[in-house]
């Protein structure tokens, strides 16, 4: 008797409860990306990327693709998550952040600091820690805007050309790993995200890097700082150094880059810092202009010092910049305060200062390991 | 309220009442034409009784036989009862005793053969086939044991079908399913113990076990509540198995069934007790572990690989059958954020315009399968094939292009009802855990999904099949039988019966020698 009274007040106690927290697949609207701008008044400006799921739209929303267009939404308030909650004026569907794939930061909000903006982020369930961190030179809102070549909607290109291994030249900056370095080294970069034309259509571009100092942007790496920059913080780098070729008038070799390594060596010389980069990289040759055979051993050597001088370059092009912006993004404090903690701690404070004017030392080694299938190109008799 | 109590009372009653056999023994008087009245008084009218009076031998004593047509061989009547006591020529000593004995040990020249004084007796023993022969101024009755009866071939089994193995099935009849055992089964430990249940229909019902092999205690529970059984009529092996089953109020069986005899010596082997019936080709085997659901008789006769390999798709099968209507609408509508974003798109962009809540589609296509799937079942051969093919498939994309349902609803649905095909003999649990967990899962998405599952999960480390545990060998965990659980190893490695089981004589091969042979 007992046991069935248990059996009926649990099912009423189920039944009671109802269907909570259940909406609809098609009462939810997916959020791909967010973009963080300053409105008019110090207010913050939102602009989430919505998915435009509706099966039977009318043709006139269809860009010349013949895709759905996306629709940004914008709201500006003085937090962000006023702002988010603005939207529910403006639709019958609620916003769902749990797919979303990037957060892009405007260039005047990051310059006048972000820290305002992580903490909704971190707070938030529905929000992903490995969202990627992305900065736009420009407005966010246009970024989102723009359609991606391939992709149906172009938050998840942004986020899969960042994360892509093989294709992107870019470090993937995440919403935890940002934190992360903003807590204990005070400096970082973010992809840089652009708008860019190719054959005529509006896209957008992924490129370089933005430093950050504590949580403003104070500039921009070029391209040949930010392959420095992958060089010496020890990540895969693409890029292709075009060199001239020996025994030739204007002849061009292209050499990619694999397998760099690079250690950072950091010493105290009368108590004054040093530090030491150590780069190792190989080099393929996949390309050059000039049909000259480079296959003697003088003629690649004289090519590896051409490759070599080329590297050095673009690593002190990238500790100059870095130094111009006063910023260590390196990680040349944390070398030196493992090396030694106390001298490290009292030079600590004036760390952005010295690293300014530091002398760094650049050695780098280099060798060019394939060649391809041939040695010697074909010439004419 | 009070229907309940009542319900809980007349249940106990039926379980520890005694059965109690009516031994009436009420004496064949001397006179024949005082029993042949009173058997015409008993029996009655019918057509296919038979009272064939003759005289005996030179004397002409008066004699006749009872026996009911259809039932017995006409042509031993006619050879060995009629013919050698028509035509006896030696003179008859008139003292009963002698007459009797003369004509068992000398005269009759049938197989089997009993005496009998009870009228009670002697008319239900032709009832169940066997003829009677009363004789004038005798007190007791001939038995002759001699049945033939129309009965179904041995054909192949139809529920268990296999692709290598014996085809053979059990039949109706009794007598030929003992045989098909003995001849599997060379041992002189095998034993028959036969029982009647049934007050109505008398059925016999035999146990089977292999002495030395099978636990003791499982030898005499199974007797014991064979013997409390106390019903009109068992007309199948089914009903059988409600009187002496551990838990009936559970979804999951703990008394299994078989049509194949090879699959019954199997479990004769391991330790288990087999109980046939007369009138069904199903088996009954206790006990019975959750385990033997997934381990089919054929694994044992293909290779180690292929067949590890098919016990995991049943596995499998098992798992996504009873899971998957009810994750997929939990996450649907509880937990967006688990399903890959590209997939979610797509499944966001089919969900657009459709009318109910996945809750409900998912009750109605599930419904509908049931619906059909029954339907085929009870169709005529030629056409109820036909029409579950065509019904589910029209009938589903009519329904996704009507707007109904979901496309994803539909290939979730045929998905769980093909993965309950693969293991048939949990078909009946999985239907209920399915909507079960469909419907806790509708309505607070994969939490209570969790707890549903704890709680059956509970439920069956609970459950004992006649004192064995029947999550064995997983819960209580037997390393050995590991051998024998999700992965078959090959024949040559299984030296030893099924420890869950506690059966004596655990080794069964010696590994010893089959390794120096290799």
């Amino acid at each position: 008797m007992k046991k069935i009274f248990i059996v009926i007040i649990i099912i009423c106690i189920i039944l009671s409860i109802g269907c909570w927290d259940k909406k609809e697949l098609d009462e939810r609207a997916y959020v791909m990306g967010i973009g963080i701008d300053l409105g008019t008044e110090n207010q913050l400006k939102l602009s989430t990327q919505v998915v435009h799921q509706n099966q039977k739209a009318p043709q006139e929303e269809t860009d010349t693709n013949g895709l759905h267009m996306d629709f940004v939404l914008t709201q500006e308030c003085n937090t962000l998550f006023e702002a988010s909650k603005k939207f529910m004026n403006f639709s019958n569907r609620k916003l769902f952040y749990g797919h979303n794939e990037v957060v892009v930061f405007g260039e005047e909000f990051a310059k006048s600091g972000i820290v305002s903006s992580l903490n909704w982020f971190e707070r938030q369930a529905e929000l992903r820690p490995h969202t990627i961190f992305l900065v736009a030179k420009g407005e966010a809102k246009k970024i989102l805007e723009c359609q991606s070549l391939f992709e149906q909607h172009s938050a998840r290109a942004m986020k899969e050309a960042v994360r892509s291994d093989e294709i992107t030249n870019v470090v993937e900056v995440t919403l935890h790993s940002f934190l992360g370095e903003y807590a204990s080294r005070g400096s970082a970069v973010m992809p840089k995200i652009e708008i860019a034309t190719i054959e005529g259509k509006k896209t957008f571009r992924i490129g370089e890097f933005g430093v950050f100092k504590k949580d403003k942007l104070v500039g921009w790496l070029d391209e040949k700082a930010s392959s420095g920059y992958l060089l010496i913080v020890n990540r895969k780098n693409p890029r292709v150094i075009i060199v001239p070729v020996p025994n030739s008038k204007d002849g061009k070799a292209s050499i990619e880059l694999a397998n760099n390594n690079a250690k950072i060596i950091a010493d105290y010389k009368e108590n004054s810092p040093t530090i030491t980069v150590e780069i190792m990289i190989d080099g393929n040759l996949k390309e050059q202009t000039a049909p000259v055979s480079i296959g003697t051993p003088e003629k690649l050597q004289e090519l590896n010092m051409n490759f070599k001088k080329a590297i050095e370059e673009e690593v002190e092009t990238a500790i100059g910049a870095a130094q111009q912006y006063k910023t260590d993004v390196f990680g040349f404090g944390e070398a030196l305060h493992r090396k030694d903690y106390t001298k490290w701690n009292e030079i600590k404070e004036d760390w952005d200062e010295i690293f300014s004017n530091m002398e760094v030392n650049i050695s780098v080694k280099t060798e060019i390991k394939h060649l391809g299938m041939v040695v010697t190109p074909i010439t004419p008799k | 309220m009070k229907i309940f109590r009542n319900l809980y009372i007349h249940y106990i009653k039926n379980k520890s009442m005694p059965a109690k056999f009516k031994d009436n023994k009420e004496n064949l008087s001397k006179s024949l034409k005082y029993n042949l009245v009173e058997i015409q008084k008993i029996l009655g009218d019918s057509d296919d009784i038979i009272i064939r009076e003759f005289k005996i031998g030179m004397n002409k004593k008066e004699a006749f036989l009872l026996y009911i047509d259809g039932l017995v061989d006409k042509n031993l009547i006619v050879m060995d009862i009629l013919k050698p006591l028509m035509l006896l020529t030696e003179p008859l000593v008139s003292k009963e005793g002698s007459l009797n004995s003369l004509l068992k040990e000398s005269v009759l020249t049938v197989y089997n053969l009993t005496e009998t004084s009870s009228m009670n007796t002697a008319i239900e023993d032709v009832l169940s086939g066997y003829i009677a022969l009363f004789i004038d101024k005798t007190q007791t009755a001939i038995i002759i044991k001699a049945k033939e009866y129309k009965s179904r071939e041995i054909q192949e089994a139809e529920t268990e079908a296999v692709i290598r193995g014996p085809r053979e099935s059990f039949t109706e009849s009794l007598r030929v399913n003992t045989s098909l055992i003995r001849r599997k089964v060379i041992n002189p430990n095998l034993r028959f113990e036969t029982y009647v249940i049934g007050k109505q229909t008398k059925t016999k019902v035999c146990l089977t076990y292999i002495k030395g092999i099978c636990k003791e205690e499982i030898i005499s529970e199974v007797k014991k509540r064979l013997e409390q059984i106390n019903t009109e009529a068992i007309l199948e092996s089914g009903y059988i198995e409600a009187y002496i089953e551990d838990a009936p109020f559970s979804p999951f069986p703990t008394i299994g069934n078989t049509e194949k005899p090879d699959k019954a010596v199997g479990y004769m082997l391991e330790g288990k007790v087999i109980i046939l019936t007369d009138g069904t080709p199903v088996v009954l085997s206790v006990p019975h572990l959750f385990i033997e659901n997934f381990q089919n008789i054929e694994d044992y006769y293909s290779r180690p690989y292929y067949a590890t390999l098919t016990r995991l798709i049943r596995f499998i099968a098992f798992i996504l059958t009873i899971y998957l209507p009810g994750f997929y609408v939990g996450v649907s509508t509880f937990h967006p954020e688990m399903i890959p974003s590209p997939l979610l798109m797509t499944m966001a962009e089919t969900r657009e315009g459709v009318p109910f809540p996945l809750l409900i589609e998912a009750l109605v296509m599930l419904t509908l399968f049931e619906i059909l799937r029954e339907a085929g079942v009870r169709m005529p051969r030629p056409i109820g094939q036909a029409v579950s093919i065509v019904g589910a498939l029209v009938i589903g994309e009519a329904a996704v292009a009507a707007g109904i349902v979901g496309a994803p609803m539909v290939i979730v649905t045929a998905l769980t009802a093909i993965s309950s095909f693969i293991v048939p003999s949990v078909a009946d649990i999985a239907t209920l855990l399915r909507f079960a967990f469909l419907l806790l899962s509708g309505i607070t998405g994969l939490f209570s999904l969790v707890l549903g599952s704890l709680f059956v999960l509970v439920h069956a480390v609970s459950l004992r099949s006649f004192g064995i545990p029947y999550l064995a060998p997983v819960a209580p965990f037997f390393l050995q039988d590991m051998k024998d659980f999700f992965a078959r190893f090959p024949l040559w490695a299984l030296n030893n019966r099924p420890a869950s089981l506690e059966n004596y004589n655990i080794k069964k091969q010696d590994q010893e020698l089959n390794r120096k042979r290799k």
